[in-house]
C-alpha cells in the first residue's frame, strides 16, 4: 500500500488533499451555521463559467476561476443586500448561469480538447506543481484571514443584526467570507471538482456540529474529518481506481451519517425553532 | 422636563418601502431613566421603529436622535445603546457558551484583529453578575432555557454598559412565571438608571412594570401612563372593528378571544 506514496503525482495529490480538507473544513464551519450552504454551492458552480472563459482568452485557469467566483459571490452578496432578491434566488439564477456560460465558450472554441470531467468531478492525476503551490497560497490567504476575523466571523454567523448593532462592519466581513469561500472553491476544484467542492466545505463541518457544542471543538473535529476524508479518499480512489473527487465526498457524506448516529439527542429540537427548550436543567 | 432631558426623540417619523408604509408620522420621546412599553398588534411596526431607533432603517421622512444625535452618526456612543433582538432570529445550538456569546456584545468596541483584554472580561462578568447567570458561564447556550437564554441576550446588550436597553418581544415563548421575573430584572435595572425601551404584545404584563406604554399601529394611538390607557389599548391592538367595540359600554370582552373578537365586535356593530 505505502509504495503508492513514490509516485510523485500522488504526493501531490495527498498534499493538495491535506490542504484542502483542512481549508474546506474551516471555511465549512462558518457555511454551515451561517446556514449559506447554498451559496457555497452556488459559488463553486461559477468556478465552471471562470474556467471557460480562461481557456477561451488564454488565461490562467486558476487565476480566470479566482477572479470569476470573486465577482460572482460578490454580485450575490451585493444583489441581496439591497433587498430586491432574494439571497437564495441570487444564487438560484447565478448558479445556473455561469454554468451555462462556461458550457457555451467551452461549445465556441472548437476542437480545443480541455479535460473538463476533471474540472467538474476531480481527478488525481491532475495535480501538477503549480497547482499545488496554487492551492497552498490560496489556503494560506484563507487561513491568515480567518485567524484575523476570527471574533467577527463568529459574531457575524451566530447573529449578523447583532454584530451590526455593537460596531462590528458586519455586511463587510460577510462579503469577506463569500470571498474565502470562491479562494476555497478554486483552490480544491483540481481534485474534488467543482460540482462535488460544496459538499466537502460542508460536510465535515455539519459532521463535527454533530458532535460538540464547543466553536474551537467543532473547528478541530471539522479539519480532522475533512483531512480524513481527502487523503482517505484520494487512497481509496487509487485503490479502486474511481474518480478522486467522488470517493472524497461519499467518505464525508459516510463520516457525516455515522456523526448523526452518534450526536447526542440534543440536536432533535434545531431546525423547529425552539418554544420551550424541553432538555434545560431549570436552575 | 425641566430636570430631565429625552434620550429618544423621534419627530414625524414615517418608514415607507416601495409598496407599503410601515411607520407614518411617529412622534415619541423617551426621557432619561423611563420605562417605555410599545405594544401594537403584528406587523404594526413596532420592530422597525426599534430598528429606527438603532439606526439599522433610515426613517423616510421626519428625524430619529438618540443621545442627541442620529443614531447612524453616533460612532462610539453607539455602545450607548444596548439591543435585545427577537430570540427568533438566532441558532439556539449554535455552538458557543453563554459567556461566549455575551463577549460578543464587546466585539466592536474591541475592534478586528486584537484579543478581548482584561476589562472585556471584567465587564463581561459584571453583566452576567447583574441578571444572575454567573453560574450558567460556561454552559453551551443550547443547555439554557428560554429565561435564562433571554436573561444571557441581556447580559449581552449589558456587555457595554449602555445607558439605554431596546429589547423586542423579549419574553415570546416562556411562560408567565419566567416573564414575570424577567420584567423583575428589567425594573431592577431601571432601578440602576438604565433608560427601557421594551417592545412587546404582552399588555397585561408590562403594563406593571412600564412608566409609560406607547401603542402603535402604523401611527402612534395612544401614549400615556398605563393605566391611563390599558382599557383602550385593547382597541388599537385589535384593530378598528375591535375599536368600535372599545368605545361602546363593555369594552372589556374582547379580552383573551383574539380571533372570535372581532366577528362578535362587527356582529355587535351590525346590531
Amino acid at each position: 500500500m505505502l509504495e503508492i506514496l513514490h509516485y510523485d503525482f500522488m504526493q501531490r495529490a495527498l498534499l493538495a488533499g491535506l490542504i484542502i480538507g483542512s481549508v474546506c473544513a474551516v471555511i465549512g464551519v462558518y457555511v454551515v451555521l451561517r446556514g449559506i450552504s447554498f451559496i457555497g454551492a452556488g459559488i463553486s458552480h461559477a468556478a465552471f463559467g471562470g474556467v471557460a472563459l480562461g481557456f477561451a482568452l488564454g488565461i490562467n485557469a486558476v487565476i480566470a476561476a479566482v477572479i470569476f467566483c470573486l465577482a460572482v459571490s460578490w454580485g450575490i452578496g451585493i444583489v441581496s443586500k439591497r433587498g430586491e432578491v432574494r439571497e437564495d434566488t441570487a444564487v438560484g439564477v447565478f448558479f445556473a448561469a455561469t454554468m451555462a456560460l462556461g458550457v457555451l465558450v467551452i461549445g465556441l472554441m472548437k476542437g480545443y480538447q480541455v479535460d473538463l470531467f476533471g474540472y467538474l468531478f476531480g481527478s488525481i492525476l491532475a495535480v501538477s506543481r503549480g497547482d499545488l503551490i496554487a492551492s497552498a497560497v490560496l489556503g494560506a490567504v484563507v487561513l491568515v484571514t480567518v485567524a484575523l476575523l476570527y471574533k467577527e466571523l463568529l459574531f457575524i454567523s451566530f447573529d449578523q443584526e447583532m454584530a451590526e448593532v455593537v460596531g462590528v462592519p458586519a455586511e463587510r466581513i460577510h462579503l469577506i467570507l463569500l470571498g474565502l469561500i470562491a479562494l476555497t472553491v478554486v483552490l480544491s476544484m483540481k481534485v474534488v471538482g467543482i460540482i462535488l467542492v460544496s459538499a466537502l466545505i460542508v460536510t465535515p463541518a455539519a459532521a463535527a456540529y454533530q458532535l460538540t457544542e464547543d466553536f474551537r471543538k467543532m473547528m478541530a473535529l471539522s479539519v480532522v474529518l475533512g483531512v480524513f476524508a481527502t487523503t482517505g479518499g484520494l487512497l481509496l480512489s487509487y485503490r479502486l481506481n474511481t474518480g478522486s473527487g467522488a470517493t472524497i465526498v461519499l467518505l464525508t457524506t459516510l463520516v457525516f451519517l455515522v456523526s448523526v448516529a452518534l450526536s447526542p439527542r440534543r440536536r432533535m429540537g434545531r431546525g423547529v425553532k425552539a418554544v420551550v427548550d424541553p432538555i434545560a436543567p431549570q436552575t | 422636563m425641566a430636570d430631565t432631558h429625552s434620550i429618544i426623540e423621534l419627530h414625524d417619523v414615517t418608514v415607507s418601502y416601495p409598496y407599503h408604509t410601515v411607520l407614518e408620522s411617529v412622534t415619541l420621546h423617551v426621557d432619561a431613566g423611563q420605562f417605555l412599553a410599545v405594544v401594537g398588534p403584528n406587523g404594526a411596526g413596532k420592530t422597525t421603529l426599534l430598528k429606527a431607533v438603532l439606526g439599522i432603517v433610515r426613517p423616510t421622512r421626519g428625524t430619529v436622535l438618540v443621545f442627541g444625535k442620529p443614531p447612524w452618526l453616533l460612532g462610539r456612543d453607539r455602545s450607548r445603546i444596548g439591543y435585545v433582538p427577537q430570540v427568533q432570529t438566532v441558532d439556539l445550538h449554535f455552538p458557543v457558551t453563554a459567556h461566549e456569546a455575551v463577549m460578543m456584545g464587546r466585539f466592536g468596541r474591541i475592534g478586528v484583529g486584537r484579543r478581548p483584554a482584561r476589562e472585556d472580561r471584567e465587564a463581561v462578568q459584571r453583566a452576567m453578575e447583574r441578571v444572575g447567570i454567573t453560574n450558567l458561564a460556561d454552559a453551551p447556550i443550547g443547555r439554557l432555557s428560554g429565561g435564562q437564554r433571554q436573561r444571557m441576550f441581556v447580559a449581552r446588550a449589558l456587555a457595554n454598559e449602555p445607558e439605554l436597553l431596546l429589547l423586542d418581544e423579549p419574553t415570546t415563548g416562556v411562560d408567565i412565571a419566567t416573564t414575570e421575573s424577567f420584567y423583575e430584572l428589567l425594573h431592577r435595572l431601571q432601578h440602576e438608571g438604565i433608560t427601557i425601551l421594551v417592545v412587546s404584545h404582552d399588555i397585561g404584563v408590562v403594563a406593571r412594570y412600564s412608566d409609560s406604554v406607547a401603542c402603535i399601529n402604523q401611527r402612534v394611538e395612544l401614549h400615556g401612563r398605563p393605566e391611563e390607557v390599558t382599557g383602550s389599548v385593547l382597541a388599537c391592538m385589535y384593530g378598528p372593528q375591535a375599536a368600535l367595540l372599545g368605545h361602546g359600554a363593555v369594552p372589556h370582552i374582547v379580552v383573551g378571544e383574539h380571533d372570535a373578537h372581532i366577528e362578535s365586535a362587527q356582529g355587535s356593530a351590525d346590531a
